[in-house]
């Protein structure tokens, strides 16, 4: 049975592909920051939305 | 998730000795007061979960499970406190043994220590809440709402996902701060591009008629229209190397800086007087202040917090969730602390901005220094832009502001001394400068503007950088309050149905049209039963203290059942059914 914190993820998830406030990229890098770690950092989530869009090549 | 087989007890709580044989069924323990039936009850929750429920959380203040779960004729021997269960594992299977000793809670012998055995324990021990007694139904049932919220929340080991609501808040925060600075960054880079163009609005027709009018001086074509990679200086020998000096535009470098620094005294005044006045209000209430300080070292260990030992003073908690219980009723109780710290932050964050203008009028005046070789002037405004650079960081926190006091008190943008000497000697030196001629002065004219416009550009790279990542992280905050709303609110729906059919049930000679109604709303719980058809009222208006009981059970269940699903099969309830007559008592159990 999902815990409530995964459905919580789940839905926070849905809720950012369907607003496309975020790319694509970065709704995948929360979902792997939720996954992998119970507890997120503030620091955690920074790095996740400065990291420039289409990723860090330049 | 388990059942119990037997049970030994050695020297734990009240009992000295004590073999039970559950046979995987329903028991109960019952005789007079003091005999040791809610001592059966610890014990077993200590052997399944290392924790003692009646020895921690509120109004349990200097007890703990090393000092008090030992029998009292043994609280120097621990060693000697433990208990043996057997439990069977239906999901596996199997059965096992797990010893537990009060001097080791956290290290429990278990037979045989296969993955899946060790599994299945460990999801117990996660579970204190399998054990429920009177007084716990109470925190749920008879409680105002702001509290039923927590405390349900609490069971539903909702905690966790307002941590992450919480970090996610603090990175919004953080970054519309950052944002702020960056577009101050913005005006600074601005103003000093346009303050050389001389040109009264920032509009790239007037941008381009002030370029063009020197490009038109060295025969240079004009540029029809400004792109981002428009290079005003595109012609000229030399292009993109480090601009000669031009006189006009130094000195209003300079003259702008005279001109602010005149104004630096008055310049976050304001700010500076409500970041005084808080701290005064401090010193003069030293319980605020060391609420305040306690706040800001009780959020940093709650940030740390990774297991049941306290990283402020590494006492060993039962478990991690009571420890972040207790740093949480710390802060709690400093909630005017709080505000106080929110005012006196974004205060710090208005006068970081003014920094970030003050350093704008610095930078060019450093350079003209450097090119004229006056190295002292150099040397002072290095000093200077550095000591302005280095309030950047105090002004974002709360210590950093305290540590500003005396700072703050007057002229905190005050120029160091010899400043205003040391700008009138390079202004007259640079005055004294022969004029240059018209073609030199249109060429280090665009090479200097060419120059400042890369510096705008990047300013608003990074601006448009922390704009996207403001909005994403608002957005996500946004996102991650409403998917926490929503998923609790249809949790709440569920566990009212749940929570009204197993009321009905075990009521149902005089009760068979009962229902209840749970309100979520911003950190309340409001929870309304329906009382003989009569219409919705609180539990405790005028439903009897058996029915009360009764209701605490369901929930109880209800709320398991969102836990564990199918699988809750053990609960070890302490007096919960007491006052509940044996007609409604039976179908509880």
């Amino acid at each position: 049975m999902a815990t409530l914190q995964q459905n919580v993820a789940e839905k926070f998830l849905a809720k950012l592909k369907d607003g496309k406030s975020l790319d694509a990229e970065k709704v995948e890098q929360l979902r792997k920051l939720l996954t992998d770690s119970k507890k997120p950092k503030a620091e955690d989530f920074i790095k996740i939305f400065t990291a420039p869009a289409g990723g860090d090549v330049k | 998730v388990i059942k119990l087989e037997t049970a030994h007890i050695e020297e734990v709580r009240g009992i000295r000795k004590l073999d039970i044989d559950f046979r995987k069924e329903t028991f109960a323990i019952s005789g007079p007061n003091g005999s040791g039936k809610s001592g059966v009850i610890d014990a077993i929750e200590f052997g399944l979960t290392g924790q003692i429920g009646r020895l921690t959380g509120r109004g349990t203040k200097g007890l703990s499970v090393a000092e008090h779960g030992p029998h009292v004729d043994k609280i120097k021997f621990p060693d000697a406190a433990f208990v043996e269960l057997k439990v069977f594992i239906p999901a596996l299977g199997k059965s096992a043994t797990i010893t537990r000793k009060v001097s080791a809670p956290k290290k429990p012998k278990i037979v045989p220590a296969d993955p899946d055995v060790k599994a299945a324990l460990d999801e117990i021990a996660d579970h204190p809440e399998i054990t429920l007694s009177r007084r716990e139904i109470l925190r749920f049932i008879l409680v105002e709402p702001a509290k039923r919220s927590e405390e349900i929340q609490t069971i539903l080991k909702v905690e966790e996902i307002g941590d992450t609501r919480g970090a996610l808040n603090t990175a919004q925060n953080k970054l519309q701060t950052a944002l702020r600075t960056a577009a101050a960054q913005v005006d600074s880079s601005r103003d000093v591009l346009q303050r050389h163009l001389q040109i009264p609005t920032f509009q790239a027709a007037e941008l381009l008629g002030a370029v063009n009018q020197r490009r038109e001086a060295l025969g240079l074509p004009k540029i029809e229209k400004l792109t981002a990679d428009t290079k005003l200086d595109a012609g000229l020998a030399g292009s993109g190397k480090a601009p000669e000096f031009n006189k006009q535009s130094a000195l209003r470098d300079l003259k702008a800086l005279s001109d602010a620094t005149a104004t630096f005294s008055d310049l976050g005044k304001a700010e500076a007087t409500l970041v005084l006045t808080g701290i005064s209000r401090l010193e003069a209430d030293p319980a605020l202040l060391d609420a305040l300080q306690r706040r800001s070292l009780i959020e940093k260990g709650l940030d740390l917090v990774d297991g049941p030992e306290c990283p402020l003073c590494d006492q060993l908690w039962d478990d991690e969730q009571h420890l972040r219980e207790h740093l949480k009723a710390k802060l709690a109780k400093s909630e005017e602390a709080g505000k106080l710290q929110q005012a006196l932050l974004k205060e710090g964050a208005e006068l970081g901005r003014h920094v970030v203008r003050a350093l704008g009028f610095l930078g060019q005046p450093l350079k003209i220094a450097e090119s004229q070789g006056d190295g002292d002037f150099a040397r002072l405004l290095t000093d200077w832009m550095k000591e302005l650079g280095e309030l950047k960081a105090p002004l974002t926190n709360l210590d950093g502001l305290l540590g500003l006091k005396d700072r703050l008190k007057s002229g905190w943008l005050e120029a160091p001394k010899a400043f205003q000497k040391n700008l009138a000697a390079l202004t007259r030196k640079v005055e004294a400068i022969p004029d240059q001629t018209a073609t030199l002065d249109a060429q280090t004219f665009l090479a200097t503007a060419q120059l400042r416009l890369g510096d705008y550009r990047e300013a608003m790279r990074k601006n448009k950088a922390a704009e996207i990542a403001s909005t994403s992280a608002k957005a996500a905050y946004d996102a991650y309050c409403r998917a926490m709303e929503d998923e609790l609110n249809a949790l709440y729906d569920d566990v009212q149905e749940d929570f009204s059919t197993f009321y009905r049930t075990i009521n149902e000679d005089d009760e068979v049209k009962f229902t209840a109604k749970l309100t979520p709303s911003e950190g309340r719980l409001d929870l309304d039963v329906n009382f003989y058809e009569r219409g919705l009222f609180p539990p405790g208006a005028y439903h009897s203290e058996g029915h009360q009981d009764g209701m605490g059970v369901c929930l109880y269940l209800a709320l398991m059942k969102r836990l564990f699903g199918d699988r809750f099969n053990i609960a070890l309830l302490d007096d919960v059914v007491m006052s509940v007559d044996s007609g409604h008592r039976y179908p509880i159990l």
